[in-house]
């Protein structure tokens, strides 16, 4: 059976109609509905590790490294899907735009592949280098004293670095010269990711088995599309340059991250412009595995790595201090089978990021069902069983830690005065993920990781809390979390930071979270 | 760029508003947090306020979203006077 693992960055899954409660805005994506009304749709999935790379760790070796690390690199006692991919004789391919790949902080993530696709210039991406001096539309596009004709990438100049020839690192007009010559649809980036994945599966029919896993950064932001996806949800006009598409993570209503409603209104409708943009797009891939007659003999699944604030909250983005609500936690997951009795149904068993990687290596080979922290979804496509998980834990490492049963979700704040210990065999930076690591002259070598008997380095970074008090919601009642029942319900407050305690028990998490959650 | 460097000025001129001042938790702005006038300004404390870059080769923090680089030398001399403490200079 051939793989397609297909990865929307940053889609908020209440943006897609085959998930209820929906957005406000009706956001057109008919190909991904289709799509999930032929598969199967999982109701209650969630992420573990956040955000981009921690979560690409779990999908790829099966690992919930947010209790032990932060966003990393590949370790040496990984066993990577491809690599698993190829112990079994599959070919394996990655199509992606999603430049952390290349980064400061995560390196091996490539390499096992057969063969890997690399379109470059999304946010950041260290590619273009001339012209020095953007032109001037260009340049307008990152000053808010842009010329009224200037072309339309809304970068405020408040969200730049000081200067578009600033070279340290992470200098927003980086992507107004990587932009430059995006002028029609299928110049932009998921057009591109998309059309190679289709190229690429027509390329490939006479291998036997393979595992393609497409990473396509969109809807990650900057949320620069183009038309007619720029106006389809808005009547503003997209080439305003008071309008912004690349806003900071925070507080709406404060400091950088601050966004009137007009703003606000705008980068929503620039987000829902690329889920249709990106819709269209997946839906030539579907279409090239039947003109290719693949449909028949190609597990197709669908997901994302996190959802993203647009106001949810009071929120933009992925701030570090607001608490992972189901927003960001709860992903979209649609997985086709040509073999699964299950296919046009729903799937409400909780469900968690982690196992599509024990999922995607039983499809290479049969034997194989657990590894690490990830449990096959496989019965639950094939048997419809009910059994699958009793919990999901989730976040971010050094911060407070999320559990669900499926019905509640419950957040258990950290004490910030006491630091998180990071293990690694390289000596990352556990905050600043994308500069050059630094020398730790207090690394320890540790053998205290319990899936592993290989010595890493064990060091301490800071913690960080996202709310001072327990936050407790019931999921069902009230799914988009608005009511915090944490101080009403002490029933089930403390069942669930009871089932929290033994989760970590059970993953085996270092005594150091344990005491810095006080559930020592 | 040209307004925001005019609001820029009329922030690190103006001693008399008060301000949402930004620190960055990995950033040597947490170093000098007891020296910011809390009595006048909110002082917020972010685990990341998005500019590695600069957060790695440079001490700042971010006064009604605009940031404010300083010398980590010698930060009483350097950050806008209406930021400080009154004596701390």
């Amino acid at each position: 059976m051939n793989v397609l693992f297909i990865s929307i960055d940053s889609l908020s899954r209440h943006f897609l109609n085959c998930y209820q409660p929906n957005a406000e805005i009706d956001v057109e994506t008919p190909n991904i509905d289709a799509f999930a009304n032929r598969a199967a749709v999982f109701d209650s999935h969630y992420a573990g590790s956040l955000p981009c790379m921690p979560a690409r760790r779990e999908w790829l070796t099966g690992t919930q490294e947010f209790l032990w690390r932060a966003w990393g690199p590949i370790e040496p006692f990984d066993s990577t899907l491809p690599e698993m991919a190829r112990r079994n004789g599959v070919l394996s391919q990655l199509i992606t735009d999603h430049y952390h790949y290349f980064q400061h902080g995560s390196n091996g993530y490539v390499d096992d592949f057969n063969g890997f696709e690399f379109i470059r210039g999304q946010e950041y991406d260290r590619w273009m280098t001339h012209p020095r001096s953007p032109d001037a539309n260009f340049l307008g596009r990152i000053t808010e004293d842009a010329p009224e004709d200037s072309d339309d990438i809304n970068l405020d100049s408040a969200t730049a670095s000081d200067e578009f020839d600033d070279v340290r690192y992470m200098n927003r007009a980086v992507y107004a010269r990587n932009a430059t010559d995006l002028e029609e649809e299928s110049d932009f980036f998921a057009p591109q990711v998309f059309s190679k994945t289709a190229e690429w599966l027509s390329n490939n029919t006479e291998w036997p088995e393979w595992f393609c896993y497409v990473d396509s950064f969109d809807v990650h932001e900057p949320f620069h599309v183009p038309e007619p996806y720029a106006s389809m949800y808005t009547d503003e006009d997209p080439k305003d340059p008071d309008l912004p598409i690349w806003p900071y993570y925070g507080r709406v209503n404060e400091g950088q991250s601050q966004l009137t409603q007009r703003e606000l209104d705008f980068v929503k409708s620039q987000f829902a412009g690329g889920v249709t943009m990106v819709d269209k797009w997946f839906g030539t891939v579907v279409d090239r595995l039947k003109t290719e007659n693949l449909w028949d003999e190609t597990v197709v699944i669908l997901t994302s790595d996190h959802g993203f604030f647009l106001g949810d909250h009071g929120n933009v983005g992925k701030p570090f201090e607001a608490p992972v609500f189901d927003v960001l936690a709860q992903t979209p997951l649609i997985v086709w089978h040509p073999e699964s009795p299950q296919m046009g149904e729903r799937i409400s068993e909780l469900t968690a990021a982690v196992d599509l990687y024990a999922t995607i290596v039983e499809l290479f080979d049969s034997g194989f069902s657990e590894s690490r922290h990830s449990k096959s979804l496989l019965p639950l496509l094939m048997e419809d069983r009910t059994d699958h998980r009793d919990w999901a834990v989730y976040g971010y490492w050094g911060s407070s830690m999320n559990i669900t049963d499926g019905e509640f979700t419950y957040h258990h704040p950290c004490d910030e005065s006491m630091p998180t210990e990071c293990y690694s065999t390289t000596m990352m930076d556990s905050i600043g993920w994308f500069t050059p690591q630094k020398p730790k002259f207090d690394a320890e070598a540790s053998t205290d990781l319990p899936y592993t008997d290989c010595p890493v380095w064990k060091f301490e970074g800071p913690s960080h809390s996202r709310h001072d008090e327990p936050l407790l919601f019931d999921t069902e009642a009230d799914p988009f979390q608005d009511e915090n029942l944490a101080q009403r319900a002490d029933g089930e407050r403390n069942r669930m930071e009871t089932l929290l305690a033994d989760a970590l028990k059970s993953l085996r998490a270092p005594q150091n979270q344990i005491e810095r959650l006080g559930l020592g | 760029m040209i307004a925001n460097l005019v609001n820029l000025i009329a922030i690190m001129t103006d001693d008399a508003r008060a301000c949402i001042v930004q620190c960055c938790k990995n950033n040597d702005a947490m170093a000098i947090r007891e020296l910011l006038d809390d009595d006048c300004h909110d002082i917020r404390d972010s685990f990341c306020l998005q500019r590695c870059g600069e957060c790695y080769d440079t001490a700042f923090v971010v006064v009604d979203g605009d940031k404010i680089e300083y010398d980590r030398e010698d930060p009483p001399a350097t950050l806008p006077e209406f930021l400080i403490t009154e004596g701390a200079r």
